[in-house]
């Protein structure tokens, strides 16, 4: 069918449907696994349809429209038999969806609270149970479900809790959630961790004046919870957290340092604030740090200065994320490689450093360039399969610190090995 | 046999401030996602466009396009990849727009009797195991940033057939079909397969599969790629879950526009 002919039928059908009465047939998981909830198929007049109910954007979730999509005639879902259709007579397209705990067990549901009670959903893995948690906007529940996600993660692959973590809460987070900093302070929390109350508690935690602690609160984003209608209260682990990100320049200066030395500190936190954003990247992509040295001509190879090109260019943050998560930073690096030669270089081979505490990866090349990790996450062998005769190559490296910022770290050609010029034998 | 695009890159000089390179895209669909992660790569599957078997990528971003869930089930979610742009060296060849699309008549009659053997003439194979997709983004686009919001620059009029005629079907609007800009990005292929340990950088997968992501990360760690866990029962209609899922891997790929 013509693309024209197509949409004119599109339009047909879309001013027909609401004149129809849909009849269900039958359901699709596009997931393609159960339990679920699943996608109703049935006829809207003599058109196969697919019925999507829409929800608005608010973290409590409701129907405000639905949606028929025709799906092909000839298109895979699963038929429901007859006792099945019986059972679902009374289902209502338009204010309630379909759960399946399987292809013949479907049940239709209002809110997706309703089916955490369900013992398919009690026995799922804890990654269904939080994303029906979080789409019926149960902040208690969805609590509960991601402690029991990271648990799940902790007993598998631990390495991984921390990034998933910072990831899915700064997903959450856009979904109006709030959770704890990190895991560890999550599972305290469901563990009964304990709470500071009040300003008192939270001033003397901190070993300054309620005033200043109030005067934080207001203008550094001290994670203070409640005010207005109740008390305020701090999570010990939360504050120490807050206090430690904030030393390594964050938003915060030191309680000991001298009033007059504080302006200039504020400063230079401000720049990296996502407001400021450009213009760090201007003034740290003038900024060359020089770190190879003694590699200027070596075998006809040239390897020019390391350009940091800028902090945080990477990683955008808000203020609020800034303090609602710890923040991995990225570092950009790049390395000009240049063939001084007047024959080409092949397989030429470069041992890349960061300092210990940054993990190391190859960020733009080009498409002739491979690299490995070393030993450590801080290092990587870096192969150029060929570099031609007075040929410049760039590559960028990004350097990434997990909970903190590092505006200075420096970046290492510890070693280039010899080139071999000329075709491979 | 060089394609008349070869024919008119290799006319043209090598640019030396061409674009950097953007992160290649995969999309796929959710019910797949349990056997990719196991897997720990993307296979190529059957092409009918070019009868054989390859594995679609497309430059710069996620763009949805229908027929990338077009399947023979009712209904599919999306499902996509972000791979960063070292995964050229595998991209077997370049094409300036959906051929899909092109091959399905979805520009209408007149550009698709235009490009009638654009299998052959539109074709951009690596020059010395090296990606021209820079290259091709230069000449059409200038930038990358006019390539993503698909404003092609006007010098691409005056380069070497078939680059004029490239330049008025990237500048003919025919959102009256149904097509805007995103079928009009340029499409990698590889007959490969592509591990997810290689190069990939970011997920965006149905919140309910989170369990799938474990088994990615053993294939990839020590590194999680960045992930964007959608809430797909809220709204299950695919167009719409697409939409979100560009939006998000663009805020990606804005990091490497941003790279000068």
């Amino acid at each position: 069918m013509s693309p024209d002919r197509e949409a004119d039928a599109e339009r047909r059908f879309q001013r027909s449907r609401l004149e129809e009465t849909f009849r269900l047939l039958g359901h699709d998981c596009p997931l393609g696994r159960y339990p679920a909830p699943v996608v109703p198929i049935g006829l809207l007049g003599d058109r196969l349809v697919a019925v999507y109910r829409l929800y608005g954007d608010s973290k409590y979730p409701r129907v405000v429209g639905t949606s028929y999509v025709p799906v092909a005639e000839d298109a895979e879902f699963v038929h429901y038999g007859n006792d099945l259709l019986t059972s679902l007579e009374t289902f209502d397209h338009v204010t309630e969806g379909l759960f399946a705990e399987s292809a013949e067990v479907v049940r239709p549901y209002r809110a997706l609270a309703a089916l955490s009670h369900t013992t398919a959903i009690k026995r799922a893995d804890p990654f269904v149970r939080l994303s029906l948690a979080a789409g019926s906007g149960d902040v208690s529940q969805t609590t509960v479900e991601l402690a029991a996600c990271v648990q799940f993660i902790l007993d598998t692959e631990p390495d991984m809790a921390a990034d998933w973590y910072r990831n899915m809460t700064r997903e959450l987070l856009t979904r109006g959630f709030r959770f704890p900093l990190t895991w560890k302070e999550l599972l305290n929390r469901r563990e009964g961790g304990s709470d500071l109350l009040g300003w008192d508690a939270i001033s003397q935690h901190l070993a300054v004046s309620v005033d200043t602690a109030q005067r934080w609160a207001a203008a550094e984003n001290v994670p203070v919870h409640g005010g207005e209608s109740g008390d305020v209260y701090c999570s010990v682990s939360e504050l120490d957290e807050w206090v430690h990100l904030s030393r390594l320049g964050v938003r915060w200066y030191e309680k000991d340092v001298p009033r007059r030395s504080r302006r200039p500190i504020r400063v230079l936190v401000g720049l990296f604030d996502a407001n400021h954003r450009s213009f760090v990247i201007g003034l740290a992509s003038a900024v060359i740090v020089l770190l190879v040295s003694g590699l200027a001509m070596w075998f006809g190879l040239s390897v020019s200065a390391l350009q940091l090109q800028s902090p945080m260019a990477v990683n955008s943050v808000t203020p609020e994320q800034a303090t609602s998560a710890p923040i991995k930073s990225h570092f950009i690096y790049t390395v000009s490689i240049r063939n001084d030669s007047s024959r080409a270089g092949e397989n030429v081979e470069l041992l890349v450093q960061a300092p210990s505490d940054l993990q190391l990866g190859l960020l733009l090349s080009d498409v002739r360039v491979s690299a490995r990790q070393g030993d450590n996450a801080n290092t990587l062998f870096v192969r150029l399969s060929r570099l031609d005769p007075g040929e410049l190559l760039i590559l960028q490296f990004v350097a990434t610190a997990r909970d903190r910022y590092v505006p200075q770290s420096q970046l290492k050609v510890l070693e280039v090995r010899k080139p071999f010029f000329g075709r491979t034998p | 046999m060089r394609s008349s695009l070869e024919t008119a890159l290799d006319r043209l000089s090598s640019p030396d401030g061409a674009p950097w390179p953007l992160p290649l895209a995969h999309l796929s669909t959710a019910r797949w996602f349990a056997s990719i992660a196991a897997k720990g790569s993307l296979s190529p599957r059957h092409c009918t466009v070019f009868n054989q078997q390859l594995l679609y990528l497309s430059y710069g971003g996620v763009f949805y396009r229908p027929k990338h869930l077009q399947t023979e089930k009712a209904t599919e979610l999306p499902l996509a990849f972000l791979f960063d742009p070292s995964l050229l060296d595998s991209v077997a060849a370049t094409y300036p727009f959906d051929t899909g699309a092109m091959a399905n008549g979805k520009f209408g009659a007149e550009w698709t009797a235009r490009f009638g053997s654009f299998r052959k003439e539109y074709r951009v194979r690596p020059k010395r195991r090296s990606s021209r997709v820079r290259d091709l983004v230069f000449h059409m686009f200038e930038t990358n940033k006019s390539y993503l919001r698909g404003e092609p620059a006007r010098s691409c009029e005056t380069k070497p057939d078939p680059f004029p005629l490239l330049y008025r079907f990237l500048a003919a609007d025919l959102s009256s079909l149904g097509v805007d800009h995103r079928q009009r990005t340029i499409e990698c292929m590889t007959a490969a397969e592509v591990a997810l340990n290689r190069a990939l950088i970011w997920i965006g997968f149905p919140d309910i599969l989170g369990a799938d992501l474990i088994k990615v990360y053993r294939w990839t760690k020590p590194w999680l790629p960045e992930f964007f866990a959608y809430p797909y029962h809220r709204n299950f209609d695919p167009t719409e879950i697409a939409a979100k899922l560009e939006h998000e891997a663009a805020k990606l790929v804005d990091r490497f526009t941003a790279l000068t």
